[in-house]
């Protein structure tokens, strides 16, 4: 059997067909997503708008009095006596906390290879033929935060090349 | 002029591609369900991202639910090696992978174990390639891989297909 002819017999099945349902779960979340900019939307929305337009009018003379309550206050605390500035304690505690907030550890490391290619002999003057051997691996990475029970994953691709000198091939 | 809702970009979409991405979501999933949960997830991604793709960007549809996939198949693993789940289900169960009529359910099934025997970088170019219509160069965007190295793959696929499903053909070559 030729490869056309395999390749026209597995064409022969088909994949299966989804449960109807799949495509009802896609279309609720994607037109909630896309839901239009109604009518009743813009009049609620403008309503709020021009409610804060009229408050923030209303509101100045208030702020006017506000401010220069809080410039009087400002210069009184400038020409209060000033307390002298203390040192804290080093707080072995308070130090391991604020540490302890976001610490992600190394958790898991895993190295998948992807692909190993090998070119063709390279015959360098000098030097004994020899096969470049490309190998790419792709590491992921998981890290987690005990604390916060946070996980960080982060994948690193990396290509090592390897040559090969024929005598050991 | 308004559009008719089957006219919208992601129910043509749909229509052209679920039983294919379902297809591609399962090799690496365990059930049917959990494969419509990764085309679930894929989807929705990508449609909130790209709300006006055209076929050009199918191969990013692809790499969503493979990625998707993948994730799950992951933090599947994670949580059965934490519970030391004895009970857990088996790599796949016997859904049918394709659609097939009484005549065609044994070479349904004959082509469904033949593919489970596959590498899994093989059998993902082969699917690609066959029940997707794509070509090299667009499976090579969907897997982040070289042209040559996605030819090979598919070389080495087809003719581990043929050693396996015609084992007497393949001995007379």
């Amino acid at each position: 059997m030729s490869e056309s002819e395999l390749e026209n017999e597995l064409r022969g099945v088909r994949p299966a067909q989804p449960s109807p349902e799949l495509e009802r779960r896609i279309a609720r979340e994607l037109e909630h997503a896309q839901k239009p900019f109604t009518a009743a939307d813009a009049a609620a929305r403008a309503a709020l708008v021009e409610g804060s337009r009229r408050g923030f009018f209303e509101f100045l003379p208030s702020l006017g009095w506000a401010l220069t309550g809080a410039a009087a206050a400002l210069i009184t605390i400038y020409f209060l006596p000033r307390p002298k500035p203390q040192t804290l304690p080093a707080s072995p505690k308070f130090a391991q906390a604020a540490v302890a907030e976001t610490f992600f550890e190394p958790a898991e490391t895993m190295t998948e290879l992807v692909d190993a290619e090998a070119e063709d002999l390279q015959w360098n003057p000098g030097e004994e033929p020899a096969r470049l051997v490309r190998v790419t691996y792709l590491e992921r990475y998981t890290w987690n935060d005990a604390n916060t029970g946070a996980v960080m994953e982060f994948e690193v691709p990396r290509e090592d090349i390897y040559r090969m000198p024929v005598a050991l091939q | 002029m308004s559009q008719h809702p089957s006219d919208e970009p992601w129910k043509i979409c749909y229509a052209q591609l679920a039983p294919k991405l379902l297809l591609f979501a399962r090799q690496w999933v365990a059930s049917q369900a959990d494969a419509e949960d990764v085309v679930q997830n894929a989807f929705i991604r990508f449609w909130r991202k790209r709300p006006d793709a055209g076929p050009e960007h199918y191969p990013l549809l692809y790499a969503a639910v493979r990625s998707t996939a993948l994730d799950l198949l992951r933090a599947d693993s994670r949580r059965a090696r934490r519970e030391t789940d004895e009970a857990r289900q088996p790599w796949h169960d016997h859904d049918c992978w394709f659609d097939a009529s009484l005549e065609q359910r044994e070479e349904a099934e004959a082509i469904q174990a033949a593919l489970e025997r596959l590498p899994e970088e093989q059998r993902e170019v082969l699917v690609l390639k066959i029940w997707s219509d794509f070509t090299f160069a667009q499976i090579a965007d969907v897997l982040g891989a070289s042209i040559n190295t996605v030819a090979s793959r598919y070389r080495y696929a087809i003719d581990a297909l043929r050693r396996i499903l015609k084992p007497a053909e393949y001995e007379r070559i």
